[in-house]
């Protein structure tokens, strides 16, 4: 057969993923073979208000809107930021409180990953279903907080909310019901052939190139790479609470999805531990002076790492508020991984990636 | 930690030190410092707790410096973020990750006032 060239754009508007981004790919025959890339269609200036337009207590509901997805990661790395800047000591029972938001964030957001994913490969059925299981997290996150998506549970010295008894008669209900559901969609996406001939050996990230490439989260995690900021920071008892890493060796679509299966089962079993362990006391420390010098704190947000630098002077207003997103930083790893790959398969690796384009154009 | 670097010898010192499956390359991070523009590379180590590399530089808002892309691919991401943002030149790395034409130039540095 005759080699013929075609080039072929994905987005930035385009029905497998609803976030603008664009990919130019170059496919000899069905094969890709290139990729141009552009992430930039809405920027929004956000570290530039952090430093203009806002005071640092307001800073944390501003960083919150990053992202509709991870919200309460954002707003939490900068509040640990000032409050590493203030040398504000937080009592455990906060930290517990923040885990379970952090951990239910991440079990949400792994699910709508996998209902995309499904969609992708054709499952619309499939996509529906997990979308109505989520919503089992979300009402849990929705009485802890008080809201669906943008939380605003985190402020500086604490969090807004205790845990009331009723909500956690909820949390546990709601979870074992998931719980089931998990088990259920984890046998489909291990033993259904037709997933399989969609997802095996599909979209491969190799190990080693996970780490030339510096992937994060459950891509690096689904190529072998024990890459997690679970593992690599002091900031929460994640040892004490459960944490277990999650590593599969396969990297391609099919790893990324169990691994996101196995820690939402993770992260159901840390819940269930914070929530029987949570220690007795207040709900926030008062802050006192103003923030001054630099600092920097890492989380695990439900794609990989999300990373805050703070500079301050002493003043209100910050010097310098620096976001890095996981998604920004993984678009060289995505444009590896198209390579090679069947034109007909980009839509599905491309959900596999799990982008957000609204933290990456912050 | 932090080192701070000649900008001169940035890449012969990123080469010497890095390797892919010991650090974890964060991200370049700019901040306009009473005019001046402080470069900080940050590594972090994997499955250590709490160990991390910074690699520190002051240079002048109107330099050209080296891209480290050639050695960790991924630095290209803020790298072209480090262009748009602050003004600053770096080797074989465009404009334009984010700004177009008639978007505000440099929103990042101080004294820019749009």
């Amino acid at each position: 057969m005759a080699k013929k060239t075609i080039n072929i754009p994905l987005g930035s508007q385009h029905i497998s993923l609803l976030e603008p981004i664009r990919f130019n790919f170059t496919t000899e025959n069905e094969k890709i073979v290139d990729v141009d890339w552009d992430v930039g269609f809405v920027h929004r200036g956000i570290e530039r208000a952090c430093t203009t337009d806002f005071e640092y207590k307001q800073v944390g509901y501003v960083v919150a809107r990053v992202c509709g997805l991870c919200a309460i990661t954002h707003s939490l790395a900068y509040t640990m930021g000032i409050e590493q800047l203030l040398q504000l000591e937080i009592p455990k029972k906060i930290q517990y409180l923040r885990l379970l938001m952090l951990e239910l964030d991440r079990i949400h957001s792994h699910m709508l990953c996998l209902s995309h994913v499904s969609e992708n490969a054709g499952f619309e059925g499939m996509f529906m279903k997990i979308m109505a299981d989520r919503e089992l997290v979300m009402d849990i996150q929705e009485a802890i907080s008080g809201n669906r998506v943008q939380f605003d549970y985190v402020s500086i010295g604490g969090v807004n909310r205790d845990l009331e008894l009723e909500t956690e008669k909820l949390l546990k209900t709601n979870l074992s019901e998931l719980e089931k559901k998990i088990d259920d969609l984890m046998d489909k996406f291990t033993n259904n052939w037709s997933l399989s001939l969609k997802y095996k050996n599909i979209g491969v990230l190799t190990k080693e190139n996970a780490y030339i490439m510096n992937a994060l989260g459950p891509m690096a995690r689904a190529a072998g790479a024990k890459i997690d900021v679970r593992l690599e920071t002091n900031n929460f008892p994640y040892e004490e609470v459960g944490y277990e890493p999650i590593i599969e060796t396969s990297g391609d679509i099919h790893a990324r999805n169990l691994v996101r299966l196995k820690e939402i089962k993770n992260s159901i079993k840390m819940v269930r531990n914070i929530v029987d362990g949570l220690p007795q006391g207040e709900i926030e420390v008062k802050a006192k002076g103003k923030p001054n010098g630099e600092t920097f704190v890492r989380l695990e947000a439900p794609r990989g790492e999300i990373f805050y630098y703070l500079r301050a002077n002493g003043k209100n207003i910050l010097q310098r508020v620096r976001i890095k997103t996981p998604t920004f930083s993984q678009i060289p790893v995505m444009v590896d991984i198209f390579k090679g790959a069947n034109y007909a398969d980009a839509h599905a690796i491309l959900a596999s990636f799990d982008p957000c384009m609204s933290c990456t154009a912050k | 930690m932090k080192q701070v670097i000649e900008i001169e010898n940035l890449k012969s010192s990123i080469k010497e030190f890095y390797k892919p499956e010991v650090w974890h390359y964060v991200t370049l991070n700019a901040s306009d410092i009473d005019g001046v523009c402080k470069l900080q590379w940050i590594f972090t180590k994997y499955e250590q707790k709490d160990e991390s590399i910074i690699f520190e530089a002051d240079v002048e808002f109107d330099s050209t410096i080296d891209s480290i892309a050639d050695i960790i691919p991924s630095a290209i991401m803020s790298e072209m973020e480090v262009v748009d943002l602050f003004g600053l030149k770096i080797k074989d790395i465009n404009s334009g990750l984010y700004l177009d034409e008639t978007s505000m130039k440099t929103p990042l540095k101080v004294n820019n006032n749009g």
